[in-house]
């Protein structure tokens, strides 16, 4: 209405303008103005009359809202079929065209992790590596501000939250509305990793059985080649026949030779009709554990303190032992045959030269070398320390500079010096050993002090002592017995000499905190040579710098977190030390051409700094599938120190998810908002959202006003013609 | 008549139980303490010091059994093998020599905790000080003394080493010197 009116006022203006061109001059043209005016004037009276408005955009509140929703994940950039636009793509395009289905004139175009629905293309750097549709539905949900009455959701259906079925439907029908999933996608060719199965753990040296899975999926059958791979190195490999949609199972012996983490690789040879190549390849790892121990304890006389040391040690069902006691030395003159005795002969020669690589711990307790002629071959002994052997001298009357090793070069490996005999004088014999503060984060100590002092165990029982000078460069007391004015005196010394470990205990006594009812008790004693060993035969982590992981085995798209810790020479705890963090992936040895999830996500470097234990947390996020390396760096003392671990990351159905999941889309379909109150059908928008704004026609001229303006218009005519009637002219002439 | 108490059983991890007649009883406390000494791997030697087939040395292990009986459950001694370590843990005593009655034992983890000696070991090795022995007729002969000697010597060579004579490493020489007459 408004416009025509306004068209029928232009009209008149126009005709009278025209009518005034073509009127004569003068008095004409003034007739003919006025009948223009007067018919302009009554044009305008009539349109005030019809009371005219004017069309104005008005902010009105939404009460509900319907949401088309577009899957964000990385397995939506893989193509909706072979040779077509990704599956991100067609998917847009489909929620577009359903929005036109729908009633409500303004629905609410997001993806799944919540950004507005863009024009643009999904890339490796943006798209979500996790999927938990209904958990990110719901999420979405929430945020809006008013309710959600339906959504249409348009994805591939796969779904990394591995939600059995049944609860998959109780998580859809408590969305609280309908939810329209329409699958995208077809199954593509691909031949997928999907697993390694093995053992928590294994042992050295062992055969370890791994079984590979391998999953063909729309491909003819064919012959592949399966590899597994530690670091590069080749580990095994099968050609396997490969039936199609179908998984083969590929069994493998390999065999560690080390102790330790071991990270494993496993990869199918990429086939040219695949579409992605990075489920091709697995990663995963096992801890290699020693089978066996090998220790040798040599002790120099039978003692009691010896046989408590060889209880301890046969303790752990993982040692071998090898023992020689000296029941007698060659100088003891012999009364009776050799033939009525066990004794053995102590084959030193061999013992400590060929046969020394054999053993990865000597425990020397309570003996002299020097009877036995074995001076020629202490030197290989200590070169054998310092190339990776672990040694523990244990105190007694032969031991340390009593037994002559000042004077040998053994003296140089040890953690306490030798050269000190007579300098000072021991603590006196009842003193109590105690705890340093070095003992606390040692790996030599761990779990020993709270076995002490707690309810399991008392306190460490004073014991008999040997003299010991001070300690060596790069060696920690862990515990020691106070002495007063001279010093304490460091019962249990460790240190590390380049490639290997080496302990002291300055006694023959710690029997008794085994034996006595007062000490620690049994399971002190075993936990302390159990932590000898360890820590000798270096099974353990580094000394100073360690890493820990809150998990041990990760999936794509989660996080490596975990916590550094960084001691002192003196393996105190460092506080306040920056220590620097990298992660990188490790290639694979076997990789395949770039295909369509193909990704270089690198991941930042970091630095923290440790508090006052010596400890920072870190967290490496959204890591990819694979080998995941992570080193830190520091410096302990004068010297940098290095830590690294490698993690198995395995792939998450985001990265290997070549066939789509329609049975999940049609279970979210059938059961989503079962419990919704009111109507809630998500794709024909029944019960239909109001729009945000309005065009609403809003009155230019109040009615009162109108009648104001007409009434003053009219008594305006009346004076003007009473104005005409005295002077016989208007006011125009 | 000595008591059994608890300090002085904890500063020694090896002990000798030797007496003549019925023992009297140890007591609660005494039991107690001796089940939690033999637990934390005390070694004892249970030895009667009269000969062999006298009442008093009967009435001694009756009432020593009873009384580790007490603090250990009710169960018998059992007869040591003669393949054990403790026969060969100093001196080859099953294979070489005169043989020699089985000792009885009771086994603690596996180990032979306490054991009661078939003749009076310690008594064939008591001396005086003009350097006679106490007990003349502990040992029929200087060879039987000897033999008692030994297995006292071979005892203790068990409490201190336990089974190290049954280590791999020992066997081939053991077999060898077995093998010869």
């Amino acid at each position: 209405m408004t416009g025509w009116w306004l068209g029928a006022t232009l009209w008149c203006a126009g005709a009278g303008g025209v009518a005034l061109w073509r009127a004569g001059r003068n008095r004409q043209r003034r007739h003919l103005w006025r009948a223009v005016r007067a018919l302009g004037l009554m044009a305008a009276l009539l349109w005030l009359a019809s009371d005219p408005s004017w069309p104005t955009p008005v902010p009105v509140p939404r009460h509900t809202v319907r949401l088309m929703v577009l899957d964000d994940s990385c397995s939506m950039r893989l193509p909706v079929r072979a040779g077509g636009p990704s599956r991100y793509h067609e998917g847009r395009a489909v929620l577009r065209a359903a929005a036109r289905l729908t009633s409500d004139p303004e629905p609410r175009f997001v993806t799944l992790s919540g950004a507005a629905l863009g024009d643009g293309e999904l890339s490796a750097e943006h798209c979500a590596s996790q999927s938990r549709i209904i958990e990110q539905l719901a999420a979405l949900a929430q945020r809006q501000e008013h309710p959600v009455i339906g959504a249409v959701l348009v994805s591939d259906g796969i779904d990394t939250a591995g939600l059995p079925p049944s609860r998959q439907r109780q998580a859809a029908a408590a969305l609280g509305f309908a939810v329209d999933a329409r699958p995208i996608g077809t199954a593509l060719p691909d031949l997928r990793l999907a697993a390694i199965r093995h053992g928590d753990f294994a042992f050295v040296k062992t055969d370890v059985p791994i079984d590979i899975d391998v999953d063909s999926r729309a491909l003819s059958p064919r012959n592949a080649a399966v590899r597994l791979y530690q670091g590069a190195q080749l580990m095994g490999e099968q050609v396997v026949r490969l039936a199609p949609d179908a998984t083969t199972t590929v069994s493998m012996k390999i065999r560690a030779d080390t102790v330790g983490p071991m990270t494993l690789l496993a990869s199918v040879a990429p086939q040219s009709e695949e579409v992605l190549h990075e489920n091709n390849t697995y990663a995963t790892s096992l801890q290699i554990l020693r089978d066996k121990t090998r220790v040798l304890h040599v002790l120099g006389a039978p003692s009691v303190d010896g046989r408590f040391v060889r209880e301890a040690l046969l303790a752990s069902s993982n040692v071998d032992l090898v023992s020689f006691y000296i029941l007698r030395t060659p100088s003891t003159e012999a009364v009776v045959s050799e033939q009525e005795l066990s004794l053995i002969p102590f084959p030193v020669q061999q013992l400590f030269t060929t046969e020394l690589q054999n053993f990865d711990a000597v425990v020397l307790q309570d003996f002299d070398p020097r009877p036995f002629g074995m001076q020629p071959y202490v030197g290989h002994l200590a070169e054998a320390v310092r190339q990776g052997l672990g040694l523990i001298m244990v105190g007694g009357p032969h031991s340390f500079a009593d037994g002559g090793w000042d004077d040998t070069p053994l003296r140089d490996v040890l953690p306490v010096h030798l050269d000190a005999r007579g300098a000072r004088a021991l603590p006196p014999p009842q003193t109590s050993p105690v705890f340093t503060a070095s003992g606390r984060w040692h790996p030599l100590m761990a779990g020993l002090p709270e076995a002490c002092h707690g309810s399991a165990g008392g306190p460490l029982l004073p014991v008999p002592l040997q003299e010991v000078g001070p300690l060596q460069p790069m060696a920690a007391a862990l515990i020691e017995v106070p002495h007063t004015g001279v010093g304490a005196l460091p019962l249990l010394a460790a240190r590390e000499v380049h490639e290997g470990r080496t302990i002291s205990l300055a006694s023959n006594g710690s029997w008794r905190w085994s034996f006595s009812p007062e000490g620690p008790g049994q399971p002190f004693v075993r936990r302390l040579w159990q932590n000898v060993l360890t820590y000798l035969s270096r099974d353990g982590s580094d000394a100073r710098l360690s890493l820990s992981f809150d998990a041990s085995r990760l999936q794509a798209g989660g996080s490596a977190a975990g916590v550094v810790r960084l001691l002192g020479e003196d393996y105190r705890p460092a506080a306040g030390q920056p220590v620097g963090l990298r992660a990188q992936m490790l290639a694979a040895p076997m990789a395949g051409p770039s295909s369509a999830l193909a990704s270089a996500r690198p991941l930042p470097e970091q630095m923290v700094v440790t508090d006052a234990d010596g400890a920072a947390s870190f967290s490496f996020d959204a890591v990819p599938a694979g080998r995941l390396r992570i080193e830190a760096v520091a410096r302990s003392g004068a010297q940098p120190s290095l830590a690294h671990a490698t993690l198995a990351v395995s792939p998450s159905a985001e990265d290997s998810g070549v066939t789509p999941d329609p049975a999940f889309m049609n279970a979210l379909t059938q059961h989503s908002g079962e419990r919704a109150a009111g109507d809630t059908d998500a794709a024909t928008g029944a019960g239909a959202a109001a729009p945000r704004t309005l065009l609403v026609a809003r009155p230019l001229w109040p009615r009162d006003w109108l009648a104001l303006a007409v009434g003053i218009a009219l008594l305006w005519h009346v004076w003007r013609s009473r104005q005409t009637d005295l002077y016989g002219a208007s006011p125009e002439s | 008549m000595v008591g059994v108490r608890r300090d002085a059983l904890s500063e020694a991890p090896i002990a000798i139980w030797q007496g003549s007649g019925a023992p009297a009883p140890l007591g609660p406390d005494g039991e107690q303490a001796l089940a939690q000494w033999l637990s934390a791997g005390g070694t004892l030697l249970v030895d009667a010091a009269d000969p062999v087939g006298s009442a008093s040395r009967d009435a001694f292990l009756r009432g020593a059994e009873a009384a580790i009986a007490g603090a250990l459950g009710p169960r018998a001694p059992s007869l040591v093998d003669a393949n054990h370590v403790l026969y060969r843990s100093f001196y080859l005593l099953r294979d070489r020599g005169p043989m020699r009655p089985l000792a009885r034992a009771l086994r603690v983890q596996g180990r032979l905790a306490v054991i009661f000696s078939p003749e009076p070991w310690l008594a064939a090795l008591a001396t005086e000080p003009d350097g006679h022995f106490t007990h003349p007729d502990a040992a029929a002969s200087d060879a039987d003394r000897e033999q008692l000697v030994r297995m006292t010597i071979n005892w203790l060579m068990y409490a201190l080493c336990l089974d190290y004579k049954d280590d791999q490493v020992h066997l081939p020489f053991l077999l060898e010197r077995r093998g010869r007459p």
